[in-house]
């Protein structure tokens, strides 16, 4: 059931941004029938649906979940706009802080989605684009698919996943049901097509695609080892990425349309969620990609917290020549507008180490000034003392 | 093919994923008289016995336990120097562990300890609930308690961090366990160990 790949960010206040009209698209497609409310039809299914009760449960109190109403209520408005509203209600979608590209979906209608391909989103298009493949895994009953053909012995693949997955607990579910290449091609071709008869411009289904194996690349180079995503392996449980870039690059051309992308609306989303989702990507020492997320992150426009961004990615690295990109970085921040308090205690730290202790001091005050309860207090107060 | 015959292609198949488990892990008793620990790094005295895992986290590091690594677990790494890792780079190409450098702030310390942990233990959420200035045995330290989480589970887990410089050299005390009942359980005396430890 571990299905898509993706990129991008997330918050608050969707329910007060612009909906976007159904009238804007030209050349818009019509949505595939729905046939009603979608619920499981015999024993097997409700067997099936019944095991992802039990786990949807756990997920509901995973330690790791992010509960905020803002971007969950956001999560929402975005698959319902993507898939239509007569579907979407079907789904509860769960928001995990886990920098990895992921999202999933379950056979009784849990989607997971993962912080890390919310930081790698660049509009709300492209993130419309994954929930519904995510969404057409449900519709098209990918994982009773697979249940049948496990229990009927004849896929080796989905034996070794029940006994590689049994010590992962009551999750193992989740990796029994990997979906298989060809449901990740259909379901990739259903979600343009929901694509095309949403609001939301056709096009921007492709372009993920290219950026993963862009971001790929720069791992690669960095770490010194091969570059991934050309080609798809035979054990692979995903068509490779360039090879999904292709065909959803054709199978968008047929809906060549000129909907929205909403890149206003996901930045002013997410923005208050970037920096810690930003912060968990940092944690895995990935200097290359990181970079390469926050240059397609910012584009052309970047945003005062895109600089705190900068500032962090450099001053974490700390090489004597990312201190003067760090500094300079969280200066423009803050000459950009910035309230964050974390330009502030980056700047100060990043002065401190490049030994000009008392400027580093002055910005580590006004830290403090601007988060005075912040965990980290008492040790800035020592450091500001120290200088 | 048959379906028994493929089954059992499958559980071999199976098995040879799963045979890049440690081999040769075992236990060593720590009694309450003072203990090297690290290869020489530290010198440590606990109240309680404790139990050493033979597989270390470092070149000069130890993991210990006393009721198991899902309830407690205490790391002592000593003597990471300038361009060495806090833990073992076991995965180079794939997860690569940040380095210590020279010129780093006790604060940087504490950045490094975060990333390394989460690296080490596939943490998806960090966070700092406070950051003080504290001893490591008789040394100026960091000390920095955090909870987090690990993939799908529902457990709250925290952690204490201590960590200093010593003649360029990184020395890292750090007790985790699940908030619920185990990490009070075993606190004091894991400050008691972090303030009397010695090190080398």
């Amino acid at each position: 059931m571990r299905s898509l790949l993706a990129t991008a960010g997330a918050v608050v206040a969707l329910a007060c941004a612009p909906a976007v009209q159904a009238g804007d698209k030209a050349n818009r497609a019509e949505y595939p029938v729905f046939t009603g409310a979608y619920e499981p039809e015999d024993v097997d299914e409700r067997g099936l649906w019944e095991s992802f009760d039990e786990v949807e449960r756990k997920v509901a109190t995973s330690k790791d979940l992010i509960r905020d109403e803002g971007i969950n209520q956001y999560m929402k408005d975005v698959l319902c706009r993507s898939v239509g509203d007569d579907r979407c209600n079907a789904t509860r979608i769960y928001v995990v802080r886990n920098n990895a590209f992921n999202a999933s979906m379950a056979p009784n209608g849990m989607m997971m989605v993962n912080s890390g391909l919310l930081l790698r989103m660049r509009n709300e298009a492209e993130l419309a684009s994954v929930l519904g493949h995510e969404f057409s895994h449900f519709e098209q009953r990918h994982s009773l698919q697979l249940f049948k053909r496990l229990r009927s012995g004849s896929d080796i693949a989905s034996i070794v996943s029940v006994v590689v997955g049994v010590p992962l607990g009551a999750f193992f579910l989740l990796d029994v049901f990997s979906f298989n290449r060809d449901m990740e091609k259909e379901a990739d071709v259903a979600s343009a097509d929901y694509l095309a008869a949403s609001p939301y411009a056709s096009r921007a289904a492709a372009d993920i695609w290219v950026r993963l194996i862009d971001e790929d690349d720069a791992r690669a180079e960095e770490r010194n080892r091969r570059k991934r995503g050309r080609s798809t392996g035979w054990f692979a449980s995903h068509p490779a990425p360039l090879a999904r870039s292709e065909y959803l690059a054709r199978a968008t051309a047929d809906h060549a349309d000129d909907g929205d992308y909403g890149f206003e609306r996901y930045g002013e989303t997410m923005d208050p969620y970037l920096l810690t989702f930003f912060e968990d990507q940092l944690q895995r020492n990935d200097f290359a990609a990181s970079k390469f997320i926050l240059d397609q992150m910012g584009g052309d426009q970047w945003r005062p917290i895109h600089y705190v961004m900068q500032g962090e990615l450099y001053r974490k690295r700390g090489l004597p020549r990312d201190l003067v990109t760090a500094e300079e970085a969280y200066r423009t921040a803050i000459e950009a507008g910035s309230t964050r308090p974390e330009a502030w205690r980056g700047l100060g730290l990043t002065l401190m180490r490049a030994r000009n202790r008392e400027q580093g001091a002055e910005a580590l005050a006004t830290y403090l000034e601007l988060a005075p309860d912040a965990p980290d207090a008492p040790m800035m107060q020592m450091m500001i003392k120290g200088s | 093919m048959k379906t028994a015959k493929k089954l059992s292609l499958a559980l071999a198949t199976a098995a040879m994923a799963i045979a890049p488990a440690p081999a040769f892990a075992g236990w060593k008793r720590i009694t309450t008289e003072a203990t090297d620990v690290g290869k020489g790094a530290f010198v440590v005295t606990p109240q309680t016995e404790w139990s050493r895992w033979s597989r270390r986290p470092a070149k000069r590091g130890e993991i210990w336990t006393q009721d198991g690594f899902g309830l407690n677990m205490m790391h002592f790494i000593g003597q990471v120097g300038d361009g060495d890792t806090l833990f073992k780079d076991r995965k180079k190409k794939e997860r690569p562990m940040p380095k210590v450098r020279g010129d780093m702030l006790v604060t940087d310390l504490a950045e490094l300890f975060e990333a390394s942990f989460s690296i080490e233990y596939d943490v998806t959420q960090f966070d700092i609930r406070a950051m003080e200035p504290s001893k490591l045995g008789s040394h100026d330290a960091i000390k920095m308690t955090y909870e987090f989480a690990l993939p799908n589970d529902a457990l709250t887990r925290v952690g204490e961090a201590r960590l200093a410089k010593v003649d360029r050299q990184v020395y890292l005390v750090n007790f985790i366990a699940p908030e619920l009942h185990y990490f009070d359980q075993s606190i004091e005396e894991v400050h008691v160990i972090m303030d009397t430890l010695q090190l080398n």
